[in-house]
């Protein structure tokens, strides 16, 4: 078999293997061979899937970073990964070389004002430990940790505005 | 009847009001600011004047520049919609001193109701029965640990002018009081711009029901039945029906003959809702009146018949409310779901954006008041509510499948949204017997179980997304990126939420 249409997928934390044959129309979804007539409803990216006669409704909305879409079906959030056979094997090529350590930046989900830290720089924080509160249309909402870990930095202090995206601290795992 | 009426709001309820006036012959006049121009309402209204820059403070909110363009237009009443000005006494009155129609209860009516402390009073001296909790505002700490262990924890510090859920917290014990005191203080001063807080006794799982009333200038007073409003998140309201499955015909008799009581003890006209709480052993105490017309009045309108918004109209002109009691009627069974631009994933959090594409469902029974449109942006400027489905069928069973079809059927992106949490509630055991109360989304919402809901068409997903993938970028989805739900609350890539949920998994 060849690997150049051979894909990863992970939808929802769920791992498939989707691999596009030669002949037209027809994939195998875990190794299972399904049937497939994939139609661009509304361009650029709603799309009417046929899948064994069976009719789905899907939009992909758009992507956080390469690979990685967000997917609309028929009243249903998904998130999903797409992973190459080639870019798979780039990417453990990367993990071997050791990079991608585990640490990280919290950004602000949406504009708004701090009002509030909960710790200190240099402190230990469990996972989901409030580490501060923002407020934002009006609403008091606490910034809680990812992980266990750190607090290695903190780029804001209480009172100040902040935009969407902006990063409110640096956390690193032990 | 009046021939002009000033709408003095935006979004969907602005076009609601529009609606109703075309179909009674009066001509509307929208207000809009800077970032409205091409906002539904004003494409619909027969006039539309700019009243400022996009923050509420400078447009919506400003009395002086609303009331000037009422003068203006010629228009002969003002209607406040909900939300912004509506509940606002000066307000009312600077209208009405400027010979104007107030499309609302009287000033002092909304002044009392306003004051949660001073309706507590009133509705006691009325016999209306009220939860237990302090007579008025609370000074300082000592003071709220003092009535905290006369009433007994659990207590609910609440905003005194407040409303949506905002500067309210649960207090369970001691140690927790003075930290949600110092919050619920700051949220209130920050959304009404008061720090007075009072205390309640926190009732248990109690449901939320609340009966709609009108009143004429003639002192005649009707409820239209009540709504279930239990299913809320972060205290606001998500879902709602009427009529409620707890209720029978003598509760609703009990309930509304309270209802009617407390519209009233306050000198009550016009459109008004009493909220009730209700407990396990179905006593029920006055939560509050919005004297407003509500968010979820369609779901009124769907088992009445009736449209809220024209009897309105009709009662402020002066005439008599045209039903008494013996007339109304419930006819099955409606719910409305509201559609928030708030990620269902991520614990509610709300989603800026741009509506990419917006297709809303229709058919047998489906009704949807919106206030946007395709390629509109939700800002942080106003409300994140996109819009409001409502199914109506002739029974509750019927309207809970028409509306989870209706949610499977609606067709948007560029914002997340709580379409998926609308499907959840759909597909709930609680939900689905009547069995909740407003811990519904603590104690029966759990993301893993939507994920899990979401599961069997997962690898149709994985199949479209390498198909999409394959196709190469080109096709450009990179292009998106405006729409701006992050990764996780705390804005991590994905990978750190994922290896959590995976965890849960297990």
């Amino acid at each position: 078999m060849q690997n150049k249409h051979k894909y990863t997928v992970n939808v929802n934390e769920t791992e498939y293997v989707i691999q596009f044959l030669d002949s037209p129309g027809e994939v195998l979804v875990n190794g299972e061979r399904v049937r497939f007539d994939l139609q661009l409803e509304t361009p650029p990216d709603h799309y009417s899937l046929l899948a064994d006669n069976k009719s789905y409704l899907l939009a992909i909305d758009g992507n956080d970073s390469p690979g990685n879409y967000r997917i609309h079906m028929m009243g249903y959030d998904y998130e999903a990964e797409v992973v190459s056979a080639r870019e798979a094997y780039l990417r453990d090529f990367v993990r071997a070389a050791g990079v991608g350590k585990s640490e990280g930046v919290v950004k602000a989900p949406m504009p708004g004002k701090i009002v509030k830290l909960h710790v200190n720089e240099g402190d230990d924080v469990a996972k989901n430990k409030g580490i501060m509160v923002m407020e934002a249309m009006k609403m008091e909402n606490e910034i809680r940790s990812p992980i266990a870990g750190k607090v290695s930095r903190f780029h804001v202090q209480s009172g100040d505005t902040v935009e969407k995206g902006q990063i409110l601290f640096e956390i690193s795992s032990k | 009847m009046f021939n002009k009426v000033l709408i003095a709001n935006r979004g969907e309820i602005a076009v609601r009001v529009i609606r109703a006036c075309r179909e009674m012959g009066v001509k509307s006049v929208a207000v809009y600011s800077e970032v409205d121009r091409t906002s539904l309402h004003v494409l619909l209204a027969d006039e539309a004047y700019p009243i400022g820059p996009a923050p509420a403070s400078e447009s919506y909110l400003v009395a002086e520049k609303i009331i000037d363009v009422a003068k203006r237009s010629g228009a002969e009443a003002i209607h406040p919609g909900y939300g912004f000005l509506s509940e606002n006494a000066h307000f009312a009155r600077a209208v009405r001193g400027a010979d104007l129609t107030w499309i609302g209860p009287p000033p002092d009516a909304i002044a009392t109701m306003g004051s949660k402390t001073e309706a507590r009073s009133i509705m006691m001296k009325a016999g209306v029965p009220v939860v237990p909790g302090t007579p008025e505002g609370i000074r300082d700490l000592d003071e709220a640990t003092r009535y905290a262990e006369e009433i007994g924890y659990p207590v609910l510090i609440k905003a005194a002018m407040g409303g949506g859920g905002k500067g309210m917290r649960v207090v369970h014990e001691p140690s927790e009081l003075k930290e949600s005191l110092d919050s619920a203080r700051r949220e209130s001063e920050s959304a009404f711009s008061s720090p007075i807080v009072f205390l309640e006794k926190y009732l248990e799982k109690p449901r939320h029901i609340e009966f709609q009333v009108f009143a004429d200038n003639h002192g005649n007073i009707i409820h239209l039945g009540e709504r279930e409003c239990s299913i809320q998140r972060r205290h606001q309201k998500v879902v709602e029906e009427a009529p409620s499955p707890l209720m029978t015909p003598e509760l609703r008799e009990e309930m509304g003959r309270s209802a009617v009581e407390a519209a009233r003890a306050c000198g009550y006209q016009n459109a008004g809702t009493v909220e009730f709480l209700v407990d396990q052993n179905r006593n029920h105490y006055f939560l509050e009146m919005n004297t407003r017309l509500q968010v979820e009045h369609p779901v009124t309108e769907m088992v009445t018949g009736l449209d809220l918004v024209r009897l309105q109209l009709l009662i402020a002109s002066g005439e008599k409310l045209p039903y008494s009691q013996e007339d109304i009627k419930l006819n099955g069974h409606a719910i409305e779901m509201r559609i928030y631009s708030e990620d269902s994933m991520e614990n509610f959090l709300p989603s800026t954006g741009k509506i990419r594409y917006l297709k809303p469902p229709d058919g047998f029974g489906i009704r949807e008041d919106a206030g946007i449109r395709e390629g509109d942006s939700i800002s942080i400027f106003y409300d994140p509510m996109i819009s409001k489905l409502v199914a109506w069928g002739q029974d509750r069973e019927i309207a809970i499948r028409r509306m989870r079809r209706a949610l499977m059927e609606y067709r948007i992106t560029g914002v997340r949204t709580t379409i998926p949490f609308g499907i959840f509630v759909m597909e709930n055991a609680a939900f689905r017997e009547g069995n909740f109360d407003t811990s519904f989304v603590q104690e029966e919402f759990d993301v893993e179980r939507l994920v899990e809901r979401s599961k069997e068409r997962e690898m149709m997903v994985a199949l479209a997304a390498a198909w999409h993938h394959k196709q190469g970028q080109s096709i450009s989805s990179n292009n998106h990126s405006e729409s701006t739900t992050q990764p996780g609350i705390n804005g991590m890539q994905s990978g750190w939420r994922k290896i959590g949920r995976k965890a849960n998994l297990r």
